[in-house]
C-alpha cells in the first residue's frame, strides 16, 4: 500500500501532480508511445531467459506489422 | 498498470440503496435534460442558442449511460469480471495485450470517429435542426451505442473474432458472405464519398490545396524522423508535425496571394487525379513512411479540434439561424438531397447515431485489448456517445450559418450557375434570401475566391467553425485562418481514411482472391499489392470521378448510397447480436437489439424502395434514368441541369450504376434478415442449446476498474488486495 498521504495544501498539490502525471501517461498510451516499455515489461515477465529487442529494432518491427495487418477504422 | 491480484468481485452484488446525493444529482440531470429538450421542442420562430442542443445531448447521454447501458451490461449481456478476457489469456504483447481502459477508450474513439459524423449532420440540416438532433440523440442511446457495446462484448467472448467470422459462424455461410460483400462495397462507396468531400473543399482554392498538399512532405519528414532519428518519440514528432502544419496554413495565405497561386488552383478533375494517384501510392508504400505519421497527426488534430469546438460553443453560445423544421422535411424537395424526413434523415445521418462500420472496430481490434468484460460499457457504449456528441456539434455549427448561405454552398453547382447573381436567384428559388453582395462578402471574409457551390459538407462546417472559433479567439481578423484550419483538419483525416481504407480494401481483396489463387493472398508479393491497390483505387476513383462530373451534384446522389450501405452493415451487426442472445437463452431480452434492427431495416428498405421505384426523377434512380433517356430519344439537347447530350448520357450512366447498387444493398439486407430469422426460429424451437462458439470460462487473475474513474468500492478492493496505487 502507498504511504499515508499528507494533508492540507501539500496534499492537494501532490494529488494534482499525480493526476497530471497519470494524464500524461494516458496520453502517451493513446498515441502508442508506451509500446516499448510495455514490451519490456511483458518480456521480463514471460521470457526472462532471452535478451529483449533493442529499442530501435523493436520500433522498426512494431511499425512494420502494419504492412501485414492494416487494422480497421471507421469513417 | 496491469496489477496482478486475484479479483474478488462477487457474482451477485447486493442491491445498493441510493444515497441522497445520488438522487439529487440524477434529478438535476433529468431536469436539465427536460428543460433543454423543452426549449428545443417548443421554440418556434425565435432564435435559440446552440448551447441548448449541447445540454440536451449531454443530459440524455448521462441518463442513457447510467441506466440503459448498465441494464444491458448486467442483465442482457451478463458481463462477468471473474472471466479472463482474451487480452489476459492470450497476451502476446502485440495484438493481444491488456490495455488500460482510459488508453483503450482513446484508441477506440480514434478508430471509430472520422469525417462521417461531421458531414452527415451538415447535409441533414436542410430539414432543420430538430429532426437531426432527435435522431442523433435517441438513435445513439437506443441503437448505435447498443450495437457497438453488444458486438464488442460478443467478440470479446469469442477471442476477438471479426464481424464477418461471427456472421458466418452464428448465422451461416450465406449471412457471412453477404457481410463480406457489404463490407467491400461500403468501403468503396465510403472512400468515394469522403474523397468527394475533399474535392468540394479544394477545387479552385489555392490556399486549401497548398496547405493540404504540404501534409504529404510533412508526413514523410515525420516518418523518416521516427524511423532513423528518434524511434518511438511519437509525441515529440507529432508536435513538430503540428507546428509545421500550422505554418503551412499560414503559408497557404501567402501562396494564395503570390504568383504561385495558379499552380495550386486546381479544377475538380485535377483534384480527383491527385487523390487517385495519392491513394495508390500511399497504399503501396510501407506504412512507416506515410500512413503511420499521418495517423498520429490526425489523432492529435481530431481530439484537439473536437475539444476546442465543445468549449467554444459553450463560451460563444451562438444562436441558430436555421428553423427547427423546414418545409423540405415534409415535401421531400430539398435541394441538398431529395426525399422526405422519413426515411432520409436516418440515412443521411449514419455516423453519430447508428453506424454499422463501428462493428468492424468493435470486433477484431478492441476486444483483443480489453482488460475486463464490464469495460464494454465505457468503451463500446461510452465511445459511441462521444462520437454522437461530435455529430451534435457539427449539426450546431451548420445551423448557426445563415440559411441563404447554406443553400448557396450546398445546392448542385449546375443549379447555382456561374455568377453570384445566378446563385442568389437560385437560392431565392428555394425560398431563401441572400444577396450577391452578401455572398461576395462571405467569401472575402475567409479569403476565398467564392463559397458558392462548395458542397460536400466540409466547407459549410468550416464556415460554421470559423464563425464559432473567431468569436472566441482572434475575432474577424482570424476568420480566414480558422476557415482554412477547419478545412485542413477535415481534409487531413479524410485523406488518412482514404489511404488507410484503400489499404484495408486491398487486404480484403487479396484475402478473398487468395482463397482461389494462393500467390495473390501473400501480402508481401509486390505484383499482388499493385494489382489489388489499383483495383480498389479504380473502384472508388470511378465513383469519385462520376460524382465530381455529375450534372445533378455528386454528393447529393452518392451520400444516400453511403448511408444505406452503412446501415446495411448495422443490420448485419444487430442480427448477429440478436442471434447470439437468442442462442444463449436470453430471448426475453432480445428486444434490446431487435428494436433497433427492425427500425434500421424499415428505414433502409424504405429508402432503397424509394431510390429504386419512386416515379419522381429527383428521387428514384431509374425514373431519373428513364426521364433522361426519353429526353435524348426526343432529340432534346439539354434537360434540367444537364446542358448537353453528353451530360445527359452521364446522368443516365450514373443513375443506372447507383440504381443497381441500391438494388444490391436491399437484396443483401433481405438475405441477412431471412437467414438470421431462420436461425432464431431454429434456436427457439430446439430443446437443446444450438452450438455456440463462446470460449469457456477461465478465471481471471487481473484486477481493473469498470469505468473511467474507479468507484470507492473498487479503490477499497484494490487497496485490500495489496496492489499499488
Amino acid at each position: 500500500m502507498s504511504p499515508r498521504p499528507p494533508t492540507g495544501a501539500g496534499a492537494a498539490w501532490s494529488r494534482l501532480r499525480s493526476a497530471l502525471r497519470s494524464g500524461w501517461q494516458i496520453a502517451r498510451g493513446v498515441v502508442g508511445e508506451t509500446a516499448y516499455e510495455r514490451y519490456l515489461e511483458h518480456h521480463r515477465a514471460h521470457h526472462p531467459d532471452r535478451e529483449p529487442l533493442g529499442e530501435r529494432e523493436f520500433w522498426r518491427r512494431h511499425v512494420d506489422r502494419g504492412d501485414r495487418d492494416p487494422g480497421s477504422r471507421c469513417c | 498498470m496491469a496489477s496482478t491480484t486475484t479479483t474478488t468481485a462477487p457474482e451477485h452484488e447486493p442491491r445498493r440503496r441510493w444515497n441522497p446525493a445520488q438522487i439529487l444529482i440524477w434529478t438535476a440531470v433529468a431536469v436539465i435534460g427536460a428543460v433543454a429538450w423543452g426549449v428545443i421542442a417548443i421554440s418556434r420562430g425565435e432564435e435559440i442558442s446552440a448551447a441548448w442542443l449541447v445540454f440536451a445531448a449531454l443530459a440524455s447521454y448521462a441518463i442513457g449511460y447510467r441506466f440503459y447501458a448498465r441494464f444491458i451490461a448486467r442483465k442482457v449481456l451478463g458481463v462477468d469480471d471473474t472471466r479472463a478476457t482474451p487480452a489476459e489469456r492470450l497476451n502476446n504483447a502485440t495484438d493481444f495485450q491488456p490495455t488500460d481502459r482510459r488508453v483503450l477508450f482513446g484508441h477506440h474513439f480514434a478508430a471509430i470517429a472520422g469525417a462521417g459524423p461531421l458531414v452527415g449532420p451538415v447535409l441533414a440540416a436542410q430539414m432543420g435542426y430538430l429532426p437531426g438532433t432527435i435522431w442523433i440523440i435517441v438513435g445513439v442511446v437506443f441503437a448505435g451505442a447498443v450495437q457497438d457495446m453488444v458486438v464488442l462484448f460478443f467478440s470479446t467472448r469469442r477471442d476477438g473474432r471479426s464481424l464477418g467470422q461471427m456472421a458466418r459462424e452464428e448465422i451461416g455461410p450465406v449471412g457471412g458472405a453477404a457481410a463480406l460483400i457489404a463490407v467491400l462495397a461500403i468501403m468503396i462507396i465510403l472512400l468515394a464519398v469522403l474523397a468527394l468531400v475533399v474535392v468540394g473543399a479544394l477545387k479552385g482554392s489555392p490556399w486549401g490545396s497548398f496547405s493540404i498538399g504540404m501534409t504529404i512532405p510533412i508526413a514523410l519528414f515525420m516518418g523518416f524522423y521516427l524511423r532513423y532519428l528518434r524511434p518511438g518519440r511519437i509525441i515529440e514528432t507529432s508536435i513538430i508535425g503540428i507546428a509545421l502544419l500550422l505554418a503551412s496554413i499560414v503559408g497557404g495565405s501567402w501562396v494564395a496571394d503570390s504568383a504561385l497561386a495558379g499552380m495550386f488552383t486546381l479544377t475538380g478533375n485535377e483534384v480527383v487525379l491527385a487523390l487517385v494517384v495519392y491513394g495508390f501510392v500511399a497504399s503501396v508504400l510501407p506504412v512507416w513512411m506515410l500512413l503511420a505519421p499521418r495517423d498520429y497527426l490526425s489523432t492529435f488534430m481530431k481530439v484537439g479540434v473536437i475539444m476546442m469546438l465543445a468549449v467554444s460553443i459553450l463560451i460563444a453560445m451562438p444562436g441558430m439561424k436555421t428553423e427547427a423544421l423546414t418545409e423540405f422535411a415534409f415535401n421531400g424537395k430539398g435541394p441538398v438531397f431529395a426525399g422526405a424526413l422519413f426515411p432520409f434523415v436516418f440515412i443521411q445521418i449514419a455516423c453519430g447515431a447508428l453506424s454499422g462500420f463501428h462493428a468492424l472496430v468493435s470486433s477484431g481490434t478492441t476486444p483483443k485489448l480489453i482488460e475486463k468484460e464490464s469495460q464494454v460499457r465505457v468503451i463500446g457504449y461510452g465511445g459511441m456517445l462521444t462520437e454522437s456528441f461530435v455529430a451534435i456539434m457539427a449539426l450546431a455549427a451548420a445551423c448557426i450559418i445563415d440559411p441563404g448561405m447554406y443553400y448557396a454552398m450546398n445546392m448542385p453547382s449546375s443549379e447555382l450557375g456561374d455568377t453570384l447573381q445566378s446563385a442568389s436567384q437560385a437560392v431565392a428559388g428555394v425560398g431563401f434570401h441572400i444577396t450577391p453582395e452578401q455572398l461576395a462578402a462571405a467569401a472575402r471574409s475567409v479569403d476565398e475566391h467564392t463559397l458558392v457551390g462548395r458542397s460536400g459538407g466540409a466547407p459549410t462546417l468550416a464556415l460554421g467553425l470559423s464563425d464559432v472559433f473567431s468569436q472566441v479567439m482572434g475575432g474577424d481578423a482570424m476568420r480566414a485562418f480558422w476557415y482554412h484550419f477547419a478545412v485542413m483538419f477535415e481534409a487531413l483525416f479524410i485523406l488518412t481514411t482514404v489511404d488507410a481504407g484503400t489499404r484495408v480494401g486491398r487486404f480484403m481483396l487479396q484475402d478473398t482472391v487468395g482463397n482461389v489463387w494462393k500467390r495473390f493472398g501473400d501480402v508481401t508479393w509486390k505484383p499482388g499489392i499493385w494489382i489489388s491497390s489499383a483495383a480498389i483505387v479504380g473502384g472508388w476513383g470511378y465513383f469519385l470521378w462520376a460524382g465530381v462530373n455529375d450534372p445533378l451534384g455528386g454528393i447529393n446522389q452518392l451520400f444516400p448510397l453511403f448511408g444505406i450501405a452503412n446501415q446495411l452493415l448495422a443490420a448485419v451487426a444487430l442480427a448477429v447480436g440478436t442471434t447470439i442472445l437468442i442462442k444463449n437463452g436470453k430471448a426475453k431480452y432480445a428486444w434490446v437489439t431487435i428494436v433497433p434492427l427492425v427500425w434500421d431495416a424499415v428505414v433502409t428498405l424504405t429508402a432503397s424502395w424509394q431510390k429504386v421505384f419512386s416515379p419522381d426523377p429527383k428521387l428514384g434512380f431509374f425514373a431519373q434514368r428513364a426521364a433522361y433517356q426519353a429526353a435524348i430519344d426526343a432529340g432534346q439537347t439539354s434537360k434540367g441541369s444537364a446542358s448537353s447530350v453528353e451530360e445527359m448520357r452521364q446522368v443516365i450512366t450514373n443513375s443506372t450504376v447507383d440504381g443497381v447498387l441500391s438494388v444490391l444493398f436491399a437484396v443483401l439486407i433481405i438475405i441477412v434478415l431471412v437467414d438470421a430469422i431462420r436461425v432464431w426460429i431454429k434456436a427457439l424451437r430446439s430443446t437443446e442449446p444450438l452450438p455456440d462458439t463462446e470460449v469457456p470460462h477461465t478465471p481471471s487473475q487481473l484486477f481493473a476498474p469498470s469505468g473511467l474513474i474507479p468507484t470507492a468500492e473498487e479503490r477499497r478492493e484494490r487497496a485490500g488486495a495489496g496492489a499499488g496505487t
